[in-house]
């Protein structure tokens, strides 16, 4: 086990160096030069020789690949610079913006979870009943169905005409409950039929038989037998759910009007705010890095022969 | 194979949901009854009329010509892409799993870094740094998406390379561009055809995405994620202006999902 | 004549569309006998084992005739009646070791829930019975066994380990289907001398097979099927030294120049 999360760790490093590369690269083909665009944002009248020191002060000048070693020292210790708009640093503002949207993906992720497991055990263990049937509509439409959109029903349903939840604003639970679900809704969807079809995989499996042959209750063999065993793909699912939430929440975010990292970089980037993509990037990926390891650990953790079979025993 | 399509139920009904969505692109000057682009702000928030069949916009544009016209921006920004994409990733997977070795190696590498990052976070970023417009937005969704084509289409030629036949097409003394297009190709393309058939619709969702945050496609253009997003102001008074776009991206979301999973039940039963 | 613990009458199996697997069979298992089944796949010999199980979901299989155990149909019995049944009176032994086993769930665990659905123990009860019933198979280190998950165990281990199960709930009638077939040579004759001893219990034991190696060695009855019917039966010595049946004859002969061949 140790020596397993010692060859994901080293593997992590290299991913990671790879990360800072993209980003960087990603954030500097841009054909618009930062210190420019600082310089016209804030004052009216900039000089060339303004503009000139600007980019002197910035590291603009120098070779690439000093650039580049120079933004990842600063950003290994937290620093990715200034904000172009509000001149202040990035990293404070990324972390002030981080609470509201954990808040949505956490309680998202509630959803989700329960939802999975309540709907995909009973769609599995009633297979092609009515209920069976009508979640197999339900969510292929529950992926088909854009979330801004689906945002603005919610919105326009639960707040405009039943007026149960406020409209927009941030602040309460209760604020967050219309954005949470819509964050929810499309993976719920996939990861439902994901649970379902894998416990009907396990259904025919040796081992379920066997149990059913030792006597052991109906209710039991579905919960430690099949549902325990279909298990482990759903983490790998969840570990990768939780960092394309957190990254696809730029467009619900933008929807309900809701301070988070999503709609924070969303307006960076009608700014052409580029220190704050710059992190942005960066650290979205990161999450996404460490989220996938941890499920990685976690399933490996649970499922001691996956291991063994990956040969990492 | 055909005829496996046509006894299932959900490839029928996705099939033709894809067809009337087809027909509406290419045929969208027929069926439209007005100019989509006409503005008229005397004749603003009509009703259902025989004139305007759903009635007209904050700007007096026709909403049912814009929804007939916005499938040709739909399917015309996402099948070059799907294209490209596909393109893309049939040549490097499948040479990334045939010639093995070197260049497979750095292919995992660099797949695996271009994984790291959440497709959408790509595209934020790139159009972020490059600037918005329809262009940097098909470039930014190229990159972000084709690894993880490309990756599966590795996988599948990685199990079909294995498989028998091959091994005796190699004995027998094909050349390797042979065995890639006469073999290997041809026997991984149903399972290719389902793969790009969901991710069309995946696709279809992210640049109507894109478009209602206002980073792809310019504003008034007959888009549904743009129809969408110049509405949202009028969620009080007309919700019905929301509504429509987003019926039309679910309808087309819907058709290519219902007929890719039906595929891949007859593929892969 | 021993007497019978089950007996099955006109037992038929029918795909729900009509397509029938078992067409009408009829035998008895009788205390401390054991009886064979023999034939090819496809026969309706495990279909029948699995009837007996209460395996086949009434979902998919139309089942109709008797399955007698204790003077009772168990076809008629309530879920819960068979619950009680299945696993304690009738215990299976699987075709293959490797399998049958949870693999997220160590051996100890899935002992110890095996004992607890049928008798009220506790925990630890459970896992000293276990321990015991593991080193009655002449399996040493018992409780590292216990302890270990089923994929770092060998198939004849497993195997072991399974016969243990069958028999620690005191059960009436075994059922082993195709228990061999996945073993080496050796292991396969490990566990038929296990099997003898089974019979010495006065339990009556089932064994399945495609094997009449198998089926000479520990039957003393035998019935041969054939696309779901019983072409002949008898004791094992009727079967091996006067065959009147044409089929049966094939299988022999199949066998005999199968084992001149190797």
């Amino acid at each position: 086990m140790t020596k397993y999360i010692k060859k994901r760790l080293i593997g992590l490093i290299v991913v990671l160096i790879g990360i800072t590369f993209l980003s960087f690269i990603m954030s500097n083909i841009s054909p618009v030069d930062p210190a420019e665009a600082f310089m016209r944002r804030n004052a009216q009248t900039a000089t060339e020789e303004q503009i000139e020191n600007l980019r002197e002060e910035m590291g603009l000048n120098l070779p690439i690949h000093t650039q580049y070693l120079r933004w990842l020292t600063n950003a290994m210790q937290g620093d990715f610079g200034k904000s172009l708009v509000s001149n202040k640093p990035v990293m404070e503002e990324i972390l002030s913006k981080f609470p509201a949207t954990l808040t949505i993906v956490g309680m998202a992720l509630i959803i989700i979870v329960v939802l999975t497991i309540i709907i995909g055990v009973l769609c599995a263990s009633h297979k092609d009943s009515l209920f069976d049937n009508l979640t197999k509509v339900v969510t292929i439409l529950g992926v088909s169905i854009p979330n801004f959109w689906l945002g603005f029903m919610l919105l326009f349903l639960f707040a405009v005409s039943f007026k149960l939840v406020p409209v927009v604003g941030y602040g309460s639970i209760k604020n967050a409950i219309l954005p949470s679900i819509t964050l929810a809704i499309a993976t719920s969807s996939s990861s439902i039929r994901l649970l379902r079809s894998n416990m009907l995989e396990n259904q025919n499996k040796d081992f379920v038989t066997y149990a059913k042959a030792r006597g052991i209750p109906k209710k039991k063999i579905i919960w430690k037998h099949i549902f325990k065993n279909a298990v482990p793909p759903m983490i790998t699912l969840f570990g990768q759910t939780i960092g394309y939430m957190i990254a696809g929440t730029a467009i619900v975010e933008s929807v309900f009007s809701w301070p988070g990292i999503g709609s924070y970089a969303v307006n960076a980037i009608f700014a052409r705010d580029l220190p704050v993509i710059n992190a942005y990037v960066l650290i979205m990926a990161f999450i996404f890095v460490i989220c996938n390891l941890l499920a990685d650990i976690l399933n490996a953790a649970l499922n001691p022969q996956m291991l063994r079979e990956s040969g990492d025993l | 194979m055909l005829g496996k399509i046509i006894k299932n139920k959900q490839a029928v009904i996705g099939l033709i949901m894809i067809i009337i969505v087809l027909i509406a692109a290419v045929l969208a000057p027929v069926i439209a009854p007005n100019d989509p682009m006409k503005v008229n702000i005397t004749k603003k928030f009509q009703n259902n009329s025989s004139e305007y069949p759903l009635g007209t916009d904050q700007l007096g544009r026709c909403v049912f010509s814009r929804l007939v016209y916005g499938a040709r921006y739909s399917l015309g920004i996402v099948i070059p892409i799907l294209l490209v994409v596909a393109l893309l990733s049939i040549i490097l997977g499948t040479s990334a799993a045939y010639v093995g070795g070197k260049f497979d190696r750095i292919f995992i590498l660099i797949s695996d870094m271009v994984m790291a990052f959440p497709p959408l976070v790509i595209v934020l970023a790139l159009v972020g740094s490059l600037g918005q417009g329809i262009l940097n937005l098909a470039f930014a969704m190229i990159f972000s998406v084709w690894v993880w084509y490309a990756k599966v289409v590795r996988s599948y030629v990685l199990i079909e390379k294995n498989k028998d036949y091959v091994t005796a097409a190699i004995i027998a003394g094909s050349t390797d561009k042979d065995i890639i297009i006469k073999h290997i190709v041809p026997n991984i393309l149903p399972s290719l055809i389902v793969f790009f058939s969901t991710g069309v619709a995946g696709m279809i969702l992210m640049i109507s995405g894109f478009s209602f945050l206002g980073l792809g496609i310019e504003a008034g253009t007959p888009e549904w994620g743009a129809m969408l997003s110049g509405a949202k102001q009028y969620i009080y008074s007309r919700p019905y202006m929301i509504a429509y776009p987003g019926i039309c991206i679910l309808f087309t979301a819907a058709g290519f999902n219902l007929f890719g999973e039906a595929l891949r039940d007859i593929i892969s039963p | 004549m021993s007497k019978k613990i089950l007996e099955v009458e006109n037992l038929r199996i029918n795909v729900l569309d009509g397509t029938p697997l078992v067409k009408g069979v009829s035998f008895r298992v009788c205390k401390g006998r054991v009886l064979g089944i023999i034939g090819e796949s496809g026969s309706g010999k495990t279909m029948t084992c699995k009837a007996i199980m209460q395996l086949l979901s009434k979902k998919n299989f139309d089942i109709s005739g008797k399955i007698e155990f204790k003077n009772r149909n168990m076809l008629d019995m309530k879920e819960k009646e068979i619950n009680k049944i299945i696993g304690k009176d009738i215990s299976m032994i699987m075709q293959n070791p490797m399998t049958a086993f949870n693999p997220m769930f160590k051996i100890g665990n899935q002992i110890i829930e095996t004992l607890m659905t049928h008798s009220n123990i506790t925990k630890k009860d459970a896992y000293d019975i276990g321990v015991k019933e593991l080193e009655k198979m002449n399996l040493d280190r018992a409780h590292e066994i216990m302890n270990s998950y089923p994929y770092s165990l060998s198939g004849g281990m497993l195997q072991r380990i399974m016969i243990a199960i069958s028999l620690m709930l005191t059960p009436s009638v075994i059922i082993a289907d195709e228990a061999t077939t996945a073993l080496d040579v050796k292991t396969q004759s490990l566990i038929l001398s296990e099997f003898e001893r089974i019979r010495d219990n006065d339990i009556g034991l089932i064994v399945v097979s495609h094997d009449f190696g198998v089926i000479a060695r520990i039957a003393d009855d035998v019935i041969v099927m054939k696309d779901g019917e019983i072409i002949e039966n008898g004791t094992v010595y009727d079967i091996f030294d006067n065959t009147k049946d044409d089929y049966t004859k094939e299988l022999l002969s199949a066998r005999l120049l199968r084992k001149e061949v190797s």
